[in-house]
């Protein structure tokens, strides 16, 4: 072999590409060659030389905040509703996928809520029969009670005064609160206004409330029984939930007749009650 | 099954798919999880091309920008690394093309190298290094594009002659030419500096 020839190949020789004649006739070459065995030996140096070499560019945090920035901008806008279930989902994932939970638990989860956001849907679709207010009758009114984030654990639940509830929708609660009945009237044959699915929902999230709180106090009086691994994934689970209740509020208040947003609220709600349930049992 | 169960049988699902697959359906943590994977190799390999820092990060987001719009074109069968670099390519080779037109040089720009260290070698390594890095600099910038694309993506990123030949479009006997042909002039520049470290 000629070094003309040997330079012609040695790369190749060197990456290994070579068939086994090739390779024998350059070994031959290089181990008698002084100039190209030297080739050769610079050659193999080279991948060490230029791994040694150094650019000045890095990749910065700064660098994928602006890419995540453009992504966002480009986005399609979105329905609040469409981020709600963007959300949701990952919510759920997220809860459903924790480690503690078995997949027998999960299941009885699923179900529970499930079953519990069915109810809360047929009680929304009950249409009461027309009806007059009779005396002494109150019927629940006004605004959203007050977001969870505002209750302290010392506190009571809210009462919200003396409230008319239709039979119906109290059997429907699986949480089994019970019936509140108009102050003290004995019952008798009375004319009630209709409740729209408005007043079905907000009397609904008062009784998830109401269990919340009482969980909660339960929890306050363990809390030190609780290792802090258990603790800090009921924390981030709860801080998870309240996000998505308070989402769901908003977009319950910018769309109050939307059913959707309302089960999502409700069932995120119901989410909660199973949480503070299972840590309670502790 | 109501919504909270169709979650979380989704769920089960989707946790044995591959990154592509999620990629390719969406799904924004995926996308984080390429740009975690890729974003230095591909901000080097176009650094390479365009010798210029400030450009290089630059044209590496409007990559990773330009892959997120077209994330839905991906097939089942596509190497994402060969996809990646493709988009890489194009960015590169089109900040290029507006710097010819502006009829920009393209300087060594030394001041590049005047950050660099290397706290983990002694001082007469450290000069060793800036000069080595000022040198490979200066060969790759002397290559041109088609050359410079095709080593770089051999002998930084380590691609086969098949991938490169998929990344650039190139036929992989054009790319063992314009290979041999790009070592030969980066080895005539630099074995002066291999000769000087007595190898």
């Amino acid at each position: 072999m000629k070094c003309e020839d040997c330079l012609i190949i040695i790369d190749e020789y060197v990456d290994g590409e070579l068939d086994e004649r090739q390779r024998h006739l350059m070994r031959e070459h290089i181990e008698a060659c002084r100039a190209c065995a030297r080739e050769y030996k610079l050659i193999t140096a080279e991948p060490d030389l230029f791994a040694r070499y150094q650019r000045n560019v890095e990749v910065t945090p700064a660098l994928w905040a602006n890419i995540e920035a453009r992504i966002a901008a480009e986005a399609p806008p979105v329905s609040l509703l469409t981020t709600l279930r963007a959300r949701f989902t990952k919510w759920v994932t997220t809860i459903v996928t924790a480690p503690r939970m078995s997949p027998a638990f999960t299941f009885a989860l699923v179900l529970f809520a499930i079953g519990l956001t069915v109810v809360t849907m047929k009680i929304v679709n009950v249409r009461e029969t027309p009806t007059v207010p009779g005396d002494g009758t109150q019927v629940a009114t006004g605004s959203l009670p007050p977001a969870p984030e505002q209750m302290s654990k010392s506190t009571p639940p809210p009462v919200v005064g003396p409230t008319v509830v239709d039979k119906r929708a109290i059997d429907g609660f699986a949480t089994g609160d019970g019936l509140k009945t108009a102050s003290h009237q004995r019952p008798r044959p009375r004319v009630e206004k209709p409740k729209t699915p408005q007043m079905l929902i907000r009397e609904a999230e008062e009784r998830y409330l109401m269990a919340i709180a009482m969980l909660e106090r339960d929890i306050d009086k363990k809390r030190s029984r609780l290792d802090a691994e258990t603790l800090t994934r009921f924390e981030n689970a709860i801080a998870a939930i309240d996000q998505t209740i308070a989402e769901t509020r908003r977009a319950l208040r910018e769309h109050p007749g939307d059913p959707t947003v309302a089960q999502y609220m409700l069932t995120a709600y119901a989410k909660k009650v199973d949480v503070l349930q299972e840590v309670a049992g502790f | 099954m109501g919504l909270v169960g169709q979650l979380a049988a989704q769920t089960v699902i989707d946790s044995g798919e591959d990154l592509i697959t999620r990629v390719r359906r969406g799904d924004a943590e995926a996308f984080r999880q390429l740009f975690e994977r890729f974003a230095r190799p591909i901000i080097s390999f176009i650094y390479d091309m365009v010798g210029q820092r400030e450009l290089a990060e630059e044209l590496m987001q409007e990559t990773f920008v330009r892959a997120h719009r077209s994330i839905k074109t991906l097939q089942d069968d596509t190497k994402l690394s060969t996809w990646l670099f493709g988009i890489a390519k194009n960015v590169a080779r089109e900040a290029l093309r507006a710097r010819r037109r502006d009829e920009r040089n393209i300087d060594i720009d030394d001041s590049q190298f005047q950050g660099l260290s290397d706290d983990r070698l002694p001082p007469d390594s450290e000069l060793l290094s800036k000069e080595l890095n000022r040198v490979i600099h200066a060969a790759l910038a002397a290559l041109d594009e088609d050359k410079r694309l095709v080593f770089t993506l051999k002998v930084f990123q380590h691609f086969s002659y098949e991938e490169i030949a998929e990344v650039t479009g190139f036929s992989i006997p054009k790319v063992k030419t314009d290979l041999h042909r790009a070592k030969t002039e980066v080895r005539r520049q630099i074995r002066q500096y291999q000769g000087d470290l007595g190898e």
